[in-house]
């Protein structure tokens, strides 16, 4: 059984649990061993993003320290692995965490993109129209798109809808949910609107941010339709 | 010029309101829809990678090569009995093209759209200076009735919808009242002519400038550019350096791509290239700087010169999509304008117009120039926030973070307020700046790693 060091992001840790423990039992479900250090901290993405690098820089150092180590990396959230990926060449590393960096990045990824690599398929039945929103980080910089992937080929039953035109951004946008918190909500209103109109059973978003905003939204439009992470609907479909 | 900095300090109180108005966000995210569908159609027509690749690599050419460049047009243009005149900044753009209009005792101007004149307020000074100034794109001329800048750099009413933009015809200009756009077009097509007619100096701006041939691309969808820049004999052709390209083979991937980028059009209607004067006509070819050559040359801002004004990168940002243009309080809106902006300006102000942006990545996909939008608005952010609130803010949420066990103290204090203070833990948020018409977050009432450890109990 191969090893797995479970990362956890922040805002699954603290706020979405159930997509953390979905991933451990999917992950398990094809055979892995899964690990999880619970000294682990944020990657630094809402320090990056917030244009605070110093910031970063320390959150950097003590990720790197964390996820030392041969065994792969896989965590729920495409933007928090892509903020590690992509963005940590803006912190001006020293050399020695420089190649920490360079190792962690090649065996580091996000729980979809890895079972797309590994070709893990799961087989189950699902019945349910699950409209889906693309989160850019995932779609844009992973370069995984939801909709397109045969994440779903697996599954009987299952409908997928989503907004054809574009997959436009839910309003996160971490720390701009909280300066901008008027016009996140509006960006909201109007992307939660375009998948409600899809009048689907279950709303499926791949990123914690995304899940918080997505939900928030929904509360206040008064619409009860679950949100799930892809994991936990392919949890789902495997326990029938 | 300070008028982005007052833009960019009250970006946030004007972005609340904007906000607050969602008939704003479905009025322009419909018309943007329309453009990103047609887009997405025609451009499987070409091969936009290796377009992009061709229009990246001419527009750096030209834009590490400005001073070079101009020498060569000024010399092509005068040779063609072209007047050159540089001018350096805002004022001088201004005096130039007033004191034209002064030695011609001109009364009457049409104008065409143009991004620069509108940087320039080159409207207002001819206004100032006692001159009646029509804008002839019916976009334009819409928004000048409202008494108000446009919203969007190819669609500038984008923001208003049909029943406002008949309201503001019949108010303004006693044209209908009508209800169908095509009546109201028809209309101010009539009411236009005369105008062309009547008018003493025509004034346009270019959308490219060939430094091999000393001629100007001119790309419109009304045909009024062709009549402002051939009926009056006086044209000025109002225009900036950074719209310089070496050859005329490099407008072919322009003209290919831009109106497909911006409109989802698969070429724009009129696409003029002006290489002479006229007979008896009189041009002048005013090229503004305005920073631009220093900022071309810029480690990190350079490639921001490369923008060919398409504004695909608009048309898909969310931030606009929901606030509109007007909410930004500069002339260039959207991720463009926030790069933009702060490429021409390097003002501490200007910076604070990267609060506007989520990092979606949507726009860094559609620029047909390469240029890395949302990597230089996170450069911006780092440049050092002016606002002490944000710096504080910033301090605190960093402190909790510093490390597992204090990052677990501050959320399980947060899980007590909540369970205390329902509506007290409702309004924290708000506090926190999670404002809007939105539900709060949902603390878990179990952690993760209590979880892990529950499910390492049960094994």
């Amino acid at each position: 059984m191969e090893d797995i060091n479970l990362f956890v992001p922040c805002l699954v840790r603290q706020f979405l649990p159930e997509v953390g423990m979905a991933t451990v039992q999917l992950l398990r479900h094809f055979g892995y061993q899964v690990h999880f250090d619970p000294a682990q901290v944020c990657c630094g993405q809402v320090f990056i993003n917030w244009g605070q690098l110093k910031r970063a820089k320390k959150m950097a150092r003590a990720f790197l320290r964390t996820f030392e180590g041969p065994a792969l990396v896989v965590g729920p959230s495409g933007s928090c692995v892509a903020a590690v990926r992509e963005k940590y060449g803006l912190l001006d590393l020293e050399k020695a965490e420089f190649e920490q960096w360079q190792d962690l990045r090649h065996r580091l990824f996000d729980v979809l993109e890895f079972m797309q690599q590994k070709g893990l398929k799961v087989r189950g039945r699902l019945d349910a129209r699950v409209a889906i929103h693309r989160s850019c980080h995932l779609l844009r910089e992973i370069g995984l798109d939801v909709v397109e992937s045969d994440l779903w080929a697996g599954i009987e039953g299952i409908r997928v809808v989503y907004p054809e035109h574009m997959a436009e951004c839910c309003g996160f946008g971490g720390v701009f949910s909280v300066k901008m918190g008027e016009v996140a909500a509006g960006i909201g209103r109007r992307v939660v609107q375009r998948l409600v109109d899809l009048e689907p059973d279950v709303i499926v978003v791949p990123d914690a941010g995304c899940i918080m905003q997505v939900r928030s939204v929904l509360d206040a439009m008064h619409k009860d339709i679950r949100v799930l992470h892809p994991v936990q609907l392919m949890l789902q479909a495997i326990n029938g | 010029m300070a008028e982005f900095r007052r833009g960019a300090k009250n970006l946030r109180r004007n972005a609340k309101t904007a906000a607050r108005r969602p008939e704003l966000g479905a009025v322009i995210s419909r018309a943007t829809d329309h453009a990103i569908i047609r887009r997405r159609e025609v451009m499987q027509e070409i091969d936009f990678a290796a377009q992009r690749r061709r229009i990246q690599q001419l527009r750096q050419n030209a834009t590490q090569n400005l001073p070079g460049l101009l020498d060569r047009f000024k010399a092509r243009v005068e040779a063609k009995g072209f007047h050159f005149h540089m001018a350096v900044d805002t004022n001088a753009a201004r005096r130039i093209v007033i004191d034209v209009a002064k030695r011609h005792t001109v009364q009457t101007v049409v104008k065409s759209k143009s991004m620069l004149g509108e940087e320039v307020g080159i409207r207002e000074a001819l206004e100032q200076a006692g001159i009646q100034v029509t804008e002839t794109d019916l976009g334009e001329y819409i928004v000048q009735l409202n008494h108000e800048p446009p919203s969007h750099l190819t669609a500038p009413a984008v923001h208003l919808s049909t029943g406002e933009v008949g309201e503001i015809l019949y108010k303004q200009a006693g044209i209908g009242p009508f209800e169908k756009p095509e009546q109201m077009a028809v209309a101010v097509r009539q009411f236009m002519r005369t105008r062309f007619f009547n008018a003493d100096m025509g004034m346009a701006g270019a959308n490219a400038l060939i430094a091999e041939t000393g001629a100007m691309l001119m790309m419109s969808n009304e045909g009024n550019i062709r009549l402002v820049t051939s009926l009056p004999r006086l044209l000025v052709v109002l225009t900036s350096v950074d719209k310089l390209v070496e050859r005329m083979a490099d407008l072919a991937p322009l003209i290919r791509v831009i109106p497909k980028n911006a409109t989802g059009q698969r070429i724009t209607n009129y696409c003029t290239v002006l290489s002479a004067p006229r007979q008896g006509q009189e041009v002048h070819i005013v090229v503004v700087n305005n920073n631009r050559m220093a900022a071309a040359g810029d480690p990190v801002f350079g490639q921001a010169i490369r923008c060919v004004r398409c504004a695909a990168c608009i048309n898909v940002c969310p931030v606009f999509r929901t606030i509109g243009g007007h909410a930004y309080g500069t002339v260039y809106v959207g991720p463009m304008g926030i790069v933009l902006t702060n490429a021409l300006h390097l003002d501490p102000h200007a910076r604070m117009l990267s609060d506007a942006c989520t990092l979606c990545d949507a726009c860094a996909q559609v620029c047909p120039a390469g240029i890395d939008l949302p990597g230089l608005i996170l450069h911006i952010r780092s440049s050092g926030n002016p606002r002490l609130i944000d710096r504080f803010k910033a301090w605190v949420v960093g402190m909790t973070y510093a490390g597992a066990g204090r990052f677990k103290a501050a959320f399980w204090a947060l899980r007590l307020f909540k369970r205390l203070f329902a509506a007290g833990y409702r309004r924290l948020w708000r506090m926190l700046g999670w404002t809007g018409r939105r539900g709060v977050p949902r603390v878990a009432g179990k952690t993760f790693d209590r979880m892990w450890d529950d499910d390492a109990k049960g094994d």
